[in-house]
């Protein structure tokens, strides 16, 4: 299980989640943060602190974002498990949204 | 050239590693993380529940923190009986206390004192293989566990007596521990929150473990208007489970809402525990057949020697993380004893960003060459355990595990923790000589 990130942060990308991420876990696209689906240990600190709550435990996404789950871990799948955002500038790579073709 | 500014850490906790993190990786300060265990990690090692074993995986973050250059650790050193505060101040250019929330709430009824009432914390201590915890026992004896307070400590030490035996041995608690749960009698474990059920403090994914559970049933005890009524994502567990079949499992757990508990009743040891309706129910709830009573009703800070302590909150006062605004000592505290407990562990990561940004705006305002830090040299606190040691007691442990199948099997003891830090741990010697 791990926490997903859905339709709330794009465009936002607020950033409180990754202060309050005690593995660090939680990556940057060009639009929205992915949340690393294996670094992840499930503690839930991310979904209080995020002030759109576009936070979710993964079974319980809201219809209508289930898409996220398999986004955020597409998000990660060339990227492989980098252990830790903050040596990380900028997009880690190219933003995977539901309803988009990967690799297009 | 800059004098290296040296700050002092007390508690290597989630909130004190995250604080000497940031310290040292973003600022390039030294940092001395003092703990008065040989052992660093504190909750995350003695509070997180044993069997939440993904949670147990940021011990690998926050052991990688500790790890950066500029870090060093001192275990076994207790400020106040080895090192005093006072030379703390003196000898660094800052102290951070991080030494969280260890004493218990309790719940002031009379009975409390009776033998098998005992907060959940000691439980969860002993359980976690705390060195200072003391045994529990007669767990054979116990059919019938009330577990009281509707936060996620009391969900763990619930979850924990349900468990199957051979659940519990794939954890990291002591082999003493697990032969006195494997020996436990118990088959109703019973919940008792003051709150309706959709006021409870449980976290739903915790929550939601019990549903999951092998070796347990789950029944809610509550009005079928209140459950009705109730909202938010515990209430929709509970009302999930109420349309469960019941199952044939060796134990149940039993959620109770709007209870208030007035009395534990012996003789000689506890029986039962009295209740009061706390909502909108009239009739006198039965008492509950109890042989173990968990009170889980908060923790709170204790005052640290020479720091001013906010009695009712629990908390020594701050201002961001500044203690005492107007003084010249630069003490600051990060965590539970600043915020109370409160949040997740993931709280504190930012929570220590907080407190090291007010500290290095004050130690930005004296001068570099102003009575530069005299960090303890290594070794000359003598019974300090130093990472070295510390990493005897995870070989000791990583190697106990081996018979069991686990991860690690916990050192529970001062002498075996000392031991295997000193590197003449039995079972280190055993494998040895094969």
């Amino acid at each position: 299980m791990a926490y997903v990130i859905g339709d709330g942060c794009l465009d936002v990308m607020d950033r409180s989640c990754v202060d309050n991420c005690p593995v660090d876990c939680i990556y940057q696209g060009t639009r929205k943060l992915y949340i690393h689906p294996d670094e992840c240990i499930d503690c839930g600190a991310c979904e209080p602190a995020c002030p759109v709550e576009a936070i979710f435990q993964d079974v319980r996404v809201p219809e209508g974002q289930r898409g996220h789950v398999e986004s955020n871990r597409a998000f990660f799948a060339e990227i492989g498990s980098p252990g830790g955002a903050q040596s990380f500038e900028g997009p880690l790579g190219p933003d995977r949204l539901p309803g988009e073709q990967v690799g297009q | 050239m800059t004098p290296l500014r040296h700050v002092a850490v007390v508690g290597a906790g989630p909130s004190g590693v995250y604080t000497a993190e940031q310290l040292a990786k973003v600022h390039g300060l030294g940092v001395d993380v003092f703990d008065r265990l040989p052992t660093p990690y504190g909750l995350l090692r003695y509070g997180v529940a044993p069997d939440h074993l993904t949670m147990k995986r940021l011990t690998a973050t926050l052991e990688k923190a500790l790890l950066r250059p500029g870090i060093r650790f001192f275990g076994n050193v207790e400020i106040g009986r080895d090192v005093t505060a006072k030379a703390l101040r003196e000898r660094y250019d800052a102290v951070v206390y991080a030494v969280g929330a260890p004493d218990h709430h309790q719940l002031g009824l009379p009975g409390e004192e009776l033998p098998g009432v005992l907060p959940a914390g000691d439980f969860v201590s002993w359980y976690s293989g705390h060195p200072d915890a003391a045994p529990v026992t007669g767990l054979g004896a116990v059919r019938s566990a009330v577990v009281v307070g509707a936060g996620n400590v009391a969900l763990d030490v619930a979850r924990v007596l349900a468990r199957a035996t051979e659940e519990m041995a794939a954890t990291d608690i002591p082999d003493e521990v697990l032969a006195e749960l494997a020996g436990s009698a118990v088959r109703d474990i019973h919940v008792v929150a003051r709150r309706g059920p959709g006021e409870v403090r449980f976290t739903a994914k915790e929550l939601a473990e019990f549903g999951e559970l092998k070796n347990a049933d789950v029944r809610v005890h509550a009005m079928v208007d209140e459950l009705a009524a109730a909202e938010g994502p515990c209430a929709d567990l509970f009302r999930t489970w109420t349309q469960r079949l019941p199952v044939d499992r060796p134990r149940t757990v039993h959620f109770h809402f709007g209870r208030v508990p007035t009395r534990l009743a012996g003789p000689g040891r506890v029986a039962e525990v009295f209740m009061a309706s706390g909502g909108a129910a009239t009739a006198q709830p039965r008492p509950l057949p109890a042989q173990l009573v968990l009170t889980a009703v908060g923790s709170r800070g204790r005052p640290v020697p020479g720091l001013p302590f906010d009695e009712e909150r629990g908390v020594v006062p701050h201002t961001e993380g500044r203690v005492r605004a107007d003084a010249p000592n630069r003490e600051y505290v990060v965590g539970w004893i600043k915020r109370g407990p409160t949040g997740v562990i993931g709280t504190n990561r930012a929570d220590a960003m907080a407190t090291v940004r007010t500290l290095m705006a004050d130690l930005a305002g004296i001068p570099e060459d102003a009575g530069p830090a005299r960090p303890f040299d290594d070794g000359e606190l003598e019974a300090a355990v130093d990472w070295a040691g510390w990493t005897g007691i995870d070989a000791t442990e990583v190697l106990r595990g081996t018979d069991r199948g686990a991860a690690r099997v916990k050192v529970g003891t001062w002498d075996e923790l000392l031991a295997a830090a000193h590197g003449d741990s039995r079972g280190i010697t055993a494998f040895e000589k094969g």
